[in-house]
């Protein structure tokens, strides 16, 4: 099977997909206003025509690139490209003002290129281990592990409680207009033609990420041209004293290690993982008073736990089928597409294809290097795309994406009508995060919910199938702990504060 | 001219809740005419989003009651800036429900590329001549991209309307 990977990989084909698609990503991240979820989301019925392992390739590949991408405008114009490059800025900026813009940028490459390597290694060894769990689900199992999966995303999302449970009742809506998959009834259509095919999920998803940014982005007023610090020095010298930088301490691999291990905890995300591996590495340093001030240390272990975060947080999305983060959320979409179910059979049946995507990441992590090096002069100079115009190309984008699915134009009216809804509803404080999970794991949690049903009403009733069941047990449990969880936080939160 | 458009927040919160509630027992009437397996995952649904609507609805009373009353009420921003929305939001939704089909896709991406930002542009006064100008030869320039590319290249069905 090695063998089969490594021929794979090394095609042409693939390594095209690979590189494009983290120059891609390199550009979404670089942007302010773009992110890594909306375009995985835009482009993912691109890659549904082409075999699940290229397709996750080129979906991983992007995020990798975009994770990446958003050091850029972190360090030369301190304003992060995507959510988890805050802790970039703290030193990165500081840096840049120096003069070392090059060196910073070149340890956020280096940074994430090691971070990357360290996560998808773990990603690989851990998954199948924990896949092996999965083989004791049944419907009741598969029912609960849908819902923990939403009530993560839930208890994540920005908001309050109430808002996140209602947004994700509206994805798990959306996945039963149409056709039942029991009973055969048509649901939800009143009489209009184009409902009859349902929600598809990824119109769904476009609609929930894109049109609403597409909104927003030409509302958006740019208030004063921040200035965009200049590169000086060479690529290479750069390079190799963050290559000697990085492996002058233990940090690096620690902070890689915290990513990693952040990027397992459903819904923690790379945003936590930068933060809690920069005040990691100013412990560890001699010099805790220099971070915040340029510290080339900081960069180092901001971006290296961001992109270990990335392979880590697929962990949790392919043993189980509970997503890390809303762009693992979308890769799970990507392998539900496809007739794939995550967890052991993933492993078993479909190992080959499960191993060329992990193989892909890590390849892709490698093909970083180069493709950041040689491309960040050109990437500091397209920073400022007018807004209107980033609007108007995410529009075409997704109209394309949404025919691309199935060439049927009900599907863009889904999506323009979604779109709609979760503008106004996201201005009203309403996550678009635990809709998406709705979306993707409705489907699952119908049957499940309907199979058990069946079993259960051969035996002693739902409740008694579900309580006698350990797993489902543990799930549930899991499930009231994961919405229960931000009231302890706020309390403990508020009890700290009133202390001090 | 004020160019943001707020609403209070327990005001949009209360009709949003409303709303909902009235949608689910919209739905609740629909759901009854299906058969018990198709039912039921809809039903609980339907019946979790009521109770939460209905949380919603009393949350939003009591954060009346309980919070200090200060001088500002707390607003949700609806709209950023009035001009760019009302040239944004219509072209989108004229784009997306009616030209597409009407005009084909390039033309239909090409008027609404242009139509939108030149707009823009002209109503924040950010332009001269030339910049419309080459904004106008982008919108027909990346339309035609992404039509030769995904319609030719990755053969993807594309709507087409009057023209092609």
């Amino acid at each position: 099977m090695f063998f089969d990977i490594l021929t794979t990989l090394m095609s042409p084909m693939i390594l095209a997909f690979i590189i494009l698609g983290l120059l891609l990503g390199n550009l979404v991240g670089a942007l302010p206003g773009l992110t890594a979820t909306m375009t995985l989301a835009v482009l993912m019925p691109l890659t549904y025509h082409l075999p699940v392992e290229v397709g996750l390739i080129i979906l991983g590949s992007i995020y990798i690139g975009a994770m990446r991408g958003g050091g850029i405008s972190a360090i030369l114009v301190n304003v992060p490209g995507t959510p988890a490059d805050i802790a970039t800025t703290f030193d990165g900026h500081p840096m840049a003002k120096q003069g070392k813009a090059r060196e910073a940028l070149m340890m956020s490459i280096f940074g994430s290129v090691m971070g990357g390597i360290i996560g998808t290694l773990i990603l690989i060894v851990a998954c199948l281990p924990l896949a092996r769990i999965a083989l004791e689900f049944g419907p009741s199992e598969m029912f609960w592990i849908s819902i923990l999966g939403i009530s993560i995303m839930v208890s994540i999302s920005e908001g309050s409680l109430i808002k996140g449970i209602i947004s994700g009742l509206f994805g798990l809506f959306l996945t039963t207009i149409g056709v039942s998959p029991l009973g055969g009834d048509t649901r939800f259509t009143f009489g209009i033609p184009w409902l009859a095919g349902g929600v598809h999920m990824i119109a769904g998803m476009i609609g929930l990420y894109c049109i609403p940014r597409v909104i927003e982005l030409a509302q958006e007023i740019r208030k004063e041209k921040q200035e965009v610090l200049e590169l000086k020095g060479s690529v290479h010298y750069a390079m190799g004293q963050a290559i000697r930088e990085w492996f002058s301490s233990i940090g690096g691999v620690v902070s890689g290690l915290i990513g990693s291990i952040i990027g397992v905890i459903p819904g923690a995300g790379s945003n936590i993982g930068g933060i809690v591996a920069y005040d990691w590495m100013k412990r560890l340093s001699k010099n805790p008073e220099n971070f915040g001030k340029g510290e080339i240390k900081g960069v180092e272990a901001s971006e290296t736990a961001n992109n270990a975060v990335i392979s880590t947080s697929l962990i949790p999305t392919l043993a189980f089928g509970i997503p890390g983060s809303p762009p693992a959320a979308l890769m799970l979409g990507a392998i539900l597409i496809q007739g794939l179910l995550p967890g052991r059979r993933l492993f078993v049946e479909y190992g080959l294809e499960a191993y060329t995507f992990m193989g892909g990441l890590l390849l892709a992590n490698i093909l970083l290097l180069p493709v950041g090096m040689y491309t960040s002069n050109l990437y500091s100079r397209i920073m400022y795309v007018p807004r209107e115009v980033m609007a108007v190309i995410i529009a075409v984008l997704s109209v394309v994406g949404t025919m691309a699915i199935r060439g049927n134009i009900a599907d863009v009216y889904m999506m323009g009508v979604i779109g709609v809804i979760m503008y106004f509803a996201g201005r009203a404080g309403f996550s678009p995060a635990p809709a998406v999970l709705g979306l993707v794991l409705g489907g699952l949690a119908e049957e499940g919910l309907t199979q058990s049903m069946m079993i259960a009403s051969a035996h002693d009733g739902l409740f008694l199938y579900f309580v006698n069941r350990p797993i489902t047990l543990v799930l549930i449990l899991l499930t009231i702990l994961s919405l229960i969880l931000p009231y302890i936080q706020r309390y403990f939160r508020k009890k700290r504060n009133g202390r001090r | 001219m004020q160019k943001t458009f707020d609403v209070t927040q327990k005001n949009t919160d209360r009709l949003i809740s409303l709303i909902l509630l009235f949608f689910c027992v919209f739905l609740y009437r629909e759901i009854q005419q299906y058969s018990p397996y198709g039912r039921v995952f809809p039903n609980a649904i339907i019946l979790i989003l009521a109770v939460f609507s209905v949380v919603y609805f009393f949350r939003s009373w009591i954060t009346l009651f309980t919070s200090k009353v200060g001088p500002q009420e707390e607003l949700y921003r609806m709209v950023e800036d009035y001009p760019s929305f009302l040239i944004a939001f219509p072209l989108t939704m004229i784009y997306v429900f009616y030209l597409l089909t009407f005009l084909g896709f390039f033309t239909s991406s090409f008027v609404f590329a242009a139509a939108v930002i030149l707009s823009i542009k002209i109503v924040r006064n950010e332009y001269n001549w030339k910049v419309l100008l080459i904004y106008f030869i982008f919108s027909g320039l990346f339309s035609y991209v992404v039509y030769y590319v995904f319609r030719y290249m990755l053969r993807i069905r594309l709507p087409s309307g009057i023209f092609f």
